[in-house]
């Protein structure tokens, strides 16, 4: 129903674009026409890339859905508490609902926080929403008291993909329909496991040049 | 935001070899579809290894720090890290190309079947597949496949370019790296009623949008 209303409703405003192009002159208006058209495309197609990425990064193996768009629960948060959640020492975590529901999902956060919690694995719901230009805590927007994702979230793996595909996967995740469904917050440690995200567990960011002294050209 | 050209400046560092290789010898000496091939193979497993880092291979098959600085890089898993699924114990393999415990013996080929089809390598012959019904197109009438928690299943959805930069990157990026890691246990079917179409989704994804999906605008 939704997507007709809006399919008719785009009709229509193309409608009002083509009659006022014929009626005004026609320089300005297809100009500003196609470039609308161009931008609709570029969103389709980052959407798509971020489609593409979140089948291929498997984050329905825990979010819900496997690696099937198509199937029920895709990305909708813990439902088999069995095969979706988890027990990191004397805590359970429970993968969330990514769908962009607004008061048990993504909703109310923007394609930024998106974007900070797979590049620096901060929480959305407590990480203000700012470009952030630094890992180091108070320092270019990086909190001074970090939250992060609990463990296993990925996204120390997932920092390495290219800003662009984050963006990609930020819009694909905000381009879903919402779908209601609480999942409890994950248990962690008072630190918000700062202790468990330092450089000597994780690794640098970015990646040290290829090659190092592991691999060879 | 000074990161980013530090970042690419990073990685053109380890081209700087091949520019000076190519300033400085004299042109007829190698012919110049050669140069252009090594420097082709070289980019392809410098992409294999950005794919990589960013699918977080190294989370279950490094010891250690899982980045390329770590000694145990890819190297396989340790036993405090093995996998318990049902009655079995499932372990995260040695990826390094060592003949006689990693991926020495196995090529290029075997390691993108893997991948893409879920087949083991070490049961798996060195052909060329096209088809996924068992018995037809080379798969295997009785296929062998990668015990769970492998994400093959996400992985086969990357594009055949990206498969084969990874089994690059593993056959040649890498040193070998002697360490052995104890065979999974599984079933006696190899996994095979684990991974049924019904439970691993269609292969390629369904079209977008399809299910939850809203299909952008």
């Amino acid at each position: 129903m939704r997507r007709s209303t809006e399919r008719s409703r785009f009709a229509v405003s193309c409608l009002a674009i083509i009659v006022l192009a014929g009626c005004s002159a026609p320089a300005p208006s297809v100009a500003s026409f196609s470039s609308t058209m161009r931008t609709d495309q570029a969103k389709q197609d980052q959407i798509l890339r971020g489609r593409f990425l979140v089948v291929s990064h498997a984050c329905g193996d825990c979010h819900g859905g496997g690696s099937d768009p198509a199937s029920a629960g895709w990305l909708d948060g813990l439902r088999d508490t069995i095969t979706q959640q988890f027990r990191v020492g004397p805590f359970v975590t429970r993968p969330k609902n990514l769908t962009p529901d607004n008061t048990t999902g993504t909703g109310h956060f923007s394609e930024r926080q998106l974007f900070n919690a797979l590049r620096y694995g901060l929480r959305p719901e407590e990480t203000p929403d700012v470009e952030i230009g630094s890992t180091v805590p108070g320092q270019g927007n990086f909190p001074q008291h970090p939250h992060y994702l609990a463990i296993p979230m990925p996204w120390p793996s997932w920092r390495h993909m290219p800003d662009q595909d984050l963006w990609a996967i930020a819009a694909y995740l905000k381009s879903l329909k919402p779908v209601n469904h609480k999942v409890q917050d994950s248990d962690g440690p008072p630190d918000f496991w700062a202790g468990e995200y330092t450089v000597a567990k994780i690794g640098p960011y970015p990646a040290v040049p290829y090659p190092t002294a592991n691999e060879k050209r | 935001m000074t990161r980013w050209p530090t970042r690419r400046s990073l990685y053109l560092m380890p081209f700087l070899p091949v520019f000076f290789l190519v300033a400085c010898t004299a042109p007829g000496s190698s012919s110049y579809s050669s140069r252009n091939d090594m420097s082709a193979r070289q980019q392809q497993i410098t992409r294999g290894r950005a794919l990589v880092l960013d699918h977080d291979c190294a989370g279950c098959h490094s010891m250690g720090v899982p980045s390329p600085i770590d000694p145990g890089f890819l190297a396989g898993t340790t036993d405090s890290a093995q996998f318990q699924i049902g009655p079995f114990k499932t372990r995260a393999r040695n990826l390094t190309p060592d003949n006689a415990t990693g991926l020495g013996r196995f090529s290029e080929r075997q390691v993108f079947n893997a991948l893409r089809y879920g087949l083991r390598p070490g049961e798996t012959p060195d052909v060329e597949i096209t088809s996924s019904t068992p018995g037809q197109g080379n798969f295997p009438a009785r296929p062998r496949y990668l015990a769970p928690p492998m994400p093959w299943i996400a992985f086969r959805h990357m594009t055949d370019e990206q498969l084969w930069a990874i089994s690059a990157y593993l056959k040649n990026g890498l040193k070998p790296v002697s360490h052995r890691v104890a065979d999974s246990e599984g079933p006696p079917d190899f996994w095979a009623s684990a991974w049924t179409a019904e439970k691993t989704g269609p292969y390629p994804a369904p079209p977008f949008p399809a299910g939850a999906e809203k299909g952008g605008q």
